[in-house]
């Protein structure tokens, strides 16, 4: 009884250094067609979650290739003085969390789609600092707007 | 469909999610064959609401670390119904139903007097039944680390109390009159109980917790005959029904965690249920 | 010198008073049997030996080198314990429990302990078996078993023979005579007056809120015949 037990101790012991090691290999293979994180291909759940996780640790996504869908939002930032492009990706559960994305090749506040469309877009993640403030953004080369 | 698995566990928080959700149902279901047999069944549910009160009066008054101010207070309630035993006024399961439907009550006046949020039907919802909290462990590995530690202690705890927990529970008159400090394993058990729940509310939800501790145990006395194989088989069913639900509620949509989980060990328990049938004939 | 004496004890719940003035001697080797109306005190006395239960007034002195901890139990059986799932050894083994004090584990001794108590109590087939399969008296073999692992010297019984057809109830009383026999001191509870008249050594009748009659059987037999 006691060697079961033993041995369900280790099996955990070796789950948790399993975890713990994990800390700096984040997604790293690429997906398909260089998309490293396709929101749309996850379950509702995984979405959010994933969302989360991209908001909360920025810096494990810089650079990569991320892929998503939901509504565009225009959200104004008052602490920067402007409106942040945002897309809202569609997710179970309340609190629905923006990323804001960025046009690439100067583009102009009419090349964004109208406020409330369902888009998809598809671009590199990165972070940039405005007025003190450290912002996370996709940088995206076009935006398909969903009818 | 696996190899949306491997990609999905590719994300930290996945792996974390998995761990913490297999290692929350392997401390409570050790503990949860005791309190079965105690006949203390709702515990889980009656010392989740405590958990959910203490967290709205904790939001009431501006604590930012719930987990410090609501620890406390159920480890308190713990001790005050699991150890007044015979002689409480107020028999087991009555104080039990006091306490689980007064906090309860409580908990969701304050959180309606002093609104933490815009959602508040969003935020009391979370808190009963569990919500994505268990898919964003990336932002507190603290708690992930908190689960490894407690879940070595309660094994080791376990291991090495096992004989003592098996006279308390199967006669606890006997024990005390051979000389046993049933007292102190009974205080031990409330509050190794009370922090489990603490933590497991957090990830599964207030009114879920009571399936991962009553579940396992019940199911694996449907097949086994001495408290050493119901003990294990609890644990191991605990612990695969456990990670069967996280695999089956990340894959799909509109699969809540914690209900998923409960499902999961549902079917366990009539699974196990038929082969007894079976094998009695 | 005695091994067992109780002196003006006085017994009750929450300031009612069941019995007092409680005073007998058991000593080694006696077999003890303590009768009485439901309600007399009866169990209650027998959990105050076992320091289950603080008396109001009084005092237990144990001597002849009997330790607190030494006296085994036989108690009436709980709900709780006739559905529940463990062998008839793991039940056994937990009367060892006692001598085993910060060990974690049982040591050779004990378990050889545990081997002797089944095989006196006529229970050693059943060892593997679910204590919630057996039959009533198997049960209670079981539990005797185990009271005998907590200690060979002295054993309290309350109504061992309950819920037992008459024909498992004279097997428990036969068994707890050999142990008797064997040297064990005996202090019982039970409503068979039969059963008493037969192996008992001494008598204690408690009623009225006080002892009714203390003395050996000899004694008992010339009263009420």
């Amino acid at each position: 009884m006691k060697k079961t037990l033993l041995v369900i101790l280790l099996l955990f012991l070796t789950l948790a250094l399993f975890a713990g090691c994990s800390e700096n290999d984040r997604a790293e293979n690429p997906g398909q067609g260089g998309i490293d994180v396709d929101l749309t291909a996850f379950s509702a759940s995984m979405i959010y979650a994933t969302v989360i996780d991209i908001l909360s640790n920025p810096e494990d996504y810089t650079g990569k290739t991320i892929k998503a869908a939901g509504i565009y939002e225009p959200i104004y930032f008052e602490g920067i003085g402007r409106f942040r492009h945002s897309i809202i990706v569609e997710a179970p559960g309340c609190c629905p969390h923006p990323i804001e994305f960025k046009l690439s090749g100067g583009a102009q506040l009419g090349d964004y789609p109208s406020a409330g469309a369902s888009i998809k877009i598809e671009g590199v993640f990165g972070i940039g600092e405005e007025a003190g403030f450290i912002l996370p953004y996709l940088t995206v080369d076009d935006v398909l707007v969903i009818e | 469909m696996i190899d949306r698995l491997i990609m999905y566990f590719e994300f930290p928080f996945v792996r974390y999610a998995m761990l913490v959700g297999i290692l929350i149902a392997f401390c409570s279901s050790l503990l949860g064959v005791t309190l079965v047999l105690k006949r203390f069944s709702f515990i889980g549910n009656g010392l989740s609401n405590v958990a959910f009160c203490a967290t709205a009066v904790g939001a009431a008054i501006g604590f930012n670390n719930n987990i410090l101010f609501v620890l406390p207070i159920t480890i308190v309630s713990a001790v005050l119904l699991l150890c007044s035993g015979k002689n409480a006024k107020i028999k087991g399961d009555a104080s039990l139903a006091m306490i689980s439907v007064g906090s309860l009550a409580i908990g969701y006046l304050l959180m309606n007097v002093f609104p933490q949020s815009s959602n508040l039907a969003g935020d009391v919802c979370t808190t009963l039944f569990g919500s994505t909290a268990i898919l964003t462990l990336g932002q507190r590995t603290w708690m992930v680390w908190l689960c490894v530690g407690l879940s070595v202690l309660v094994a080791v705890l376990f291991l090495l109390f096992y004989h003592k927990i098996f006279a308390i529970t199967f006669d606890e008159d006997f024990a005390v009159a051979t000389g046993i400090k049933a007292k102190a394993y009974n205080l031990l058990l409330a509050v190794v109980v009370a922090v489990i729940i603490a933590l497991a509310m957090n990830l599964v939800g207030a009114l879920l917790v009571s399936a991962l501790v009553v579940f396992p145990a019940l199911t694996a006395m449907r097949l086994f005959k001495s408290f050493k194989s119901v003990t294990i088989c609890s644990v191991i069913v605990s612990v695969v029904c456990a990670a069967f639900g996280i695999l089956v509620s990340i894959l799909f949509d509109n699969l809540p965690v914690g209900s998923t989980i409960v499902a999961v060990n549902i079917a366990g328990f009539g699974i196990f249920s038929l082969i007894g049938v079976i094998l009695r004939r | 010198m005695a091994q067992l004496t109780c002196q003006n004890l006085t017994l009750g719940y929450e300031g009612k008073m069941i019995v007092s003035d409680l005073t007998f001697t058991v000593n080694a080797g006696d077999y003890l049997c303590i009768i009485g109306e439901n309600g007399s005190g009866k169990s209650t006395l027998m959990r105050t030996i076992l320091n289950l239960k603080a008396p109001m007034s009084g005092k237990i002195v144990t001597g002849d080198g009997l330790l607190p901890n030494e006296i085994g139990y036989l108690p009436q059986q709980t709900v709780v314990q006739k559905d529940f799932p463990a062998s008839v050894r793991e039940v056994v083994r937990s009367g060892c429990l006692n001598r085993c004090g910060l060990r974690p584990y049982f040591n050779k001794k004990q378990k050889q302990l545990v081997e002797e108590s089944m095989e006196k109590l006529g229970i050693t087939n059943l060892a593997k078996r679910c204590y919630r399969e057996l039959s009533g008296g198997q049960q209670q073999r079981s539990l005797l078993a185990r009271a005998l692992c907590a200690t060979g010297k002295i054993l309290l019984l309350d109504e061992p023979a309950a819920g037992l057809d008459p024909m498992a109830s004279a097997e428990m009383y036969a068994l707890i005579a050999g142990l008797n026999a064997d040297g064990t001191t005996i202090i019982m509870i039970s409503h068979d007056l039969e059963a008493s008249r037969q192996y008992a050594s001494h008598v204690l009748q408690i009623g009225n809120g006080g002892v009714l009659f203390f003395g050996t059987m000899a004694d008992w037999r010339e009263r009420n015949d």
